[in-house]
């Protein structure tokens, strides 16, 4: 979606336009689920992350700020509300038997071309886990969401220097922790 | 600069400027350990970006839309029970509310201390029965006391005692 149609959809939704936000939803919903998924793994809780952060948006959209994307907002949103969930314990234990391979499956030696994308991935989220709070944000948003440097700052309300220091220490981290994994060297 | 400076900028290459990004080719042109790290380093970021590739999409994508747009259309529904409840708590029927009630405390206190018996009575039948009930009891009681004030009125006097009101009661009612 141009920014001029967002802009345009954004002003009809503060009048009430329940069309025009139903435009927006359909439009951002992908990236806000796609984000709650990353931090939460979990279907049913990242549904529920998306629709209250549209909720959020709907009622706060009278004090949006055209000088930044929707997007932007929105990652805000649903960033800040998926730490909320991460911290109050509400984050169930069996989601790490359910959603990843078994442990003695990541331990074992396996080759570089028997890494199935769907184990890798269940390993690298694994791994991001283990990050710090801000290293996991700006992990996410930075290389799992995608989102340029200006965007993870904006929505992080973070300096370029500090979002960085944390990405740096992030893909350390994960580099690391996959080189452990499959002890021989990528390289 | 040390090696160990260049390592920051060879994790976030992507994010660095075209004047840091000159300046740390130019070492790994001539740094061999921090070559390979280098391509450590991009071989990982190649297998993080195949994840990121794959987009995860939500399962039930029209019902999540729908769910959001009931959401989103309750407020209307809520914004009924705001306005019931300001109405309760604006100063006009919280003055009615607190007459109506003085009343109703007053009617209740005069009817349980003139007779307990009778309104304990009226308590067992239905809400609407025991109001009317109340009300005719409350009317007889009301007229027997005023027939009682007459009869005795004048006994009454600021003249005399207690003594003289009670004794000329006494002789009344003989």
């Amino acid at each position: 979606m141009d920014p001029e149609t967002e802009l345009n959809l954004i002003r009809k939704s503060i009048d009430g336009d329940h069309q025009a936000f139903r435009q927006l939803v359909e439009s951002h919903q992908g990236l806000a689920y796609s984000l709650a998924y990353r931090f939460t793994r979990e279907e049913k809780e990242s549904e529920d992350i998306v629709q209250e952060a549209f909720v959020k948006l709907w009622k706060n959209l009278s004090r949006y700020n055209a000088q930044y994307r929707l997007k932007t907002w929105l990652c805000k949103i649903v960033t800040n509300l998926s730490l909320d969930y991460l911290k109050s314990g509400r984050k169930k234990k069996v989601m790490s038997e359910n959603n990843f391979p078994a442990k003695s499956m990541i331990e074992r030696v396996v080759h570089e071309d028997e890494l199935e994308s769907e184990e890798l991935k269940s390993i690298v989220l694994r791994l991001a886990e283990q990050l710090t709070e801000k290293q996991k944000v700006v992990f996410i948003l930075r290389d799992l969401e995608t989102l340029s440097s200006e965007e993870v700052c904006q929505t992080l309300e973070m300096t370029p220097g500090n979002m960085k220091s944390n990405l740096y220490h992030a893909r350390l981290k994960i580099k690391d922790g996959l080189q452990k994994i499959y002890k021989t060297k990528l390289i | 600069m040390s090696c160990k400076d260049y390592e920051q900028n060879i994790y976030t290459y992507p994010e660095l400027s075209a004047k840091e990004r000159s300046h740390l080719d130019a070492h790994l042109q001539n740094c061999r350990s921090c070559l390979t790290l280098f391509q450590e380093v991009q071989q990982t970021q190649q297998l993080i970006n195949q994840i990121a590739e794959e987009k995860v999409i939500p399962p039930h994508a029209a019902r999540l839309t729908g769910s959001i747009m009931s959401k989103i259309a309750q407020p209307s529904k809520r914004a009924f029970g705001e306005w019931i409840i300001e109405l309760l708590l604006s100063k006009r029927s919280k003055f009615a509310l607190s007459g109506l009630s003085s009343v109703l405390l007053f009617v209740f206190c005069f009817q349980f201390f003139d007779d307990p018996a009778q309104f304990k009575a009226s308590q067992a039948s239905s809400l609407t029965n025991s109001v009317i009930l109340n009300a005719k009891l409350f009317r007889e009681n009301f007229s027997r006391h005023k027939e009682k004030r007459t009869l005795f009125a004048d006994c009454r006097s600021p003249f005399q005692s207690n003594q003289y009101y009670l004794n000329c009661v006494k002789t009344k009612l003989k």
